[in-house]
C-alpha cells in the first residue's frame, strides 16, 4: 500500500487510498458516482487509476442503473454517492437491485451527523439505515480506519458470493467528514 | 402477454402499414437480431412488446425502476464492449431520468442503441386501444469526430 506522506511519522494509507486498493484488488472495474467533497481524494485517485473505468453521473438512480447493467454484463461496479442522494434511491433498490440479485456496491459518505448544521442533511440521514434494514440488506457503517480493508474486502467477496447488495456508510470518524464554522 | 388484434392492426404481418405499429417494429428488430444482442426493455409497453415478439435470454424486462431502461443498457454496453446493446424506451420513462442522455453522451457508447417510443401517453397498462404511433427515434451513438 502507497505511503501517504513523506514524513518520519510511520506510514499509513488514507482510507481512500484502502478503498481504492480493495476495489482493485476484488477485480471492481467500473466506479460511478455523483459528486461529494468527501470523496473528491476517492473520486480524483480512481480518475487517475487507468485500472477503473469512472465517470460521474447526473443522477444516484441513474447510477444505480448503470451498475445493474454492468453486473448483468460481468463486470463488478460500484457507485459513491452521499447520504441525502441515497435518499433518492429506495424505489430502485426494493424494484430492480434486490428482487434481481445484484451485488451492487454501495459507498455512501455519511452525512447529516457528527457536526452537521443544514437540518436537511440531519433528517434524510435518519431514514437510510431504516430504508437499508427493511429492504433486508447488508449495511455497514465504519468508522475504523483499521476496520475498513477487512470490511470493504470481505463485504465485496460476500456481495458476490451470495448474490447480494451491500452498502458502506463512510463515517465522518473514519472521512474526516465536512467541517462547518461553528 | 396475449397478442390481440388491436395490437397488429392488419395482423402480424402487417409491415405494409401506413401508420406504424410498435408491436410490428420491435417484432420485427427483434427478427434482426443475429449476434447476440442484449435487448432491455422499458416498463409497460414497450416490454409487452418486447416479450410478445418472443422471449431471448439476452433479453431483459425492467419492472418497477421506471427511467432505467437506458442507464441499465449502458451498463451493459460498458461491461460488455463487443456486444451491441438496445435499449427500448417510452418516451413518458426517459422524461423521468433525462439526465442518462447527458451520462451516455459524455462516454459516447458505439455498441448502445437507444430507441425511444413516441406514445405521448404514460397510462400504457391502463389503454385498452393504443394510438397510432409517431415516428420512433432511433438513436445509436457513434464515436465523435475527431
Amino acid at each position: 500500500m502507497a505511503a501517504s506522506s513523506q514524513t518520519d511519522a510511520p506510514a499509513r494509507a488514507g482510507w481512500h487510498e484502502i478503498v481504492l486498493d480493495t476495489l482493485k484488488s476484488n477485480n471492481v472495474k467500473l466506479v460511478v458516482y455523483v459528486p461529494d467533497r468527501v470523496f473528491t481524494p476517492l473520486i480524483k485517485a480512481i480518475h487517475a487509476d487507468p485500472f477503473f473505468t469512472t465517470f460521474v453521473c447526473t443522477r444516484e438512480e441513474e447510477a444505480i442503473g448503470i451498475v445493474t447493467g454492468a453486473w448483468m454484463g460481468g463486470m463488478r461496479a460500484a457507485v459513491l454517492m452521499q447520504t441525502s442522494g441515497f435518499a433518492t434511491i429506495p424505489n430502485a433498490l426494493a424494484s430492480l437491485v434486490v428482487p434481481s440479485q445484484i451485488p451492487a456496491l454501495i459507498f455512501v459518505s455519511e452525512r447529516g451527523t457528527l457536526g452537521e448544521f443544514n437540518l436537511g442533511q440531519a433528517m434524510v440521514c435518519k431514514t437510510m439505515r431504516p430504508v437499508l434494514d427493511s429492504l433486508g440488506m447488508e449495511t455497514h457503517t465504519i468508522t475504523r480506519h483499521d476496520e475498513l480493508a477487512f470490511i470493504v474486502d470481505r463485504s465485496i467477496k460476500q456481495a458476490v458470493a451470495t448474490q447480494a447488495p451491500v452498502t458502506f456508510i463512510l463515517s465522518p470518524l473514519l472521512t474526516g467528514g465536512k467541517v462547518f464554522a461553528a | 402477454m396475449s397478442i390481440t388484434a388491436h395490437n397488429v392492426p392488419g395482423g402480424g404481418a402487417a409491415h405494409n402499414a401506413k401508420v406504424m405499429n410498435r408491436f410490428a417494429l420491435t417484432k420485427r428488430l427483434v427478427g434482426q437480431l443475429k449476434h447476440g444482442e442484449a435487448v432491455i426493455g422499458g416498463i409497460g409497453n414497450a416490454n409487452f412488446d418486447l416479450w410478445a415478439s418472443g422471449q431471448r435470454p439476452q433479453n431483459f424486462y425492467m419492472l418497477g425502476s421506471m427511467g432505467l431502461t437506458i442507464p441499465i443498457a449502458f451498463g451493459v454496453a460498458i461491461a460488455q464492449p463487443q456486444r451491441h446493446v438496445i435499449a427500448l424506451e417510452g418516451d413518458g420513462s426517459l422524461l423521468m431520468q433525462l439526465g442518462c442522455l447527458a451520462t451516455v453522451a459524455m462516454r459516447s457508447p458505439k455498441n448502445l442503441t437507444m430507441v425511444v417510443w413516441i406514445t405521448a401517453s404514460i397510462k400504457s397498462p391502463a389503454r385498452s386501444r393504443p394510438r397510432a404511433l409517431r415516428p420512433p427515434i432511433w438513436w445509436r451513438w457513434r464515436a465523435a469526430p475527431a
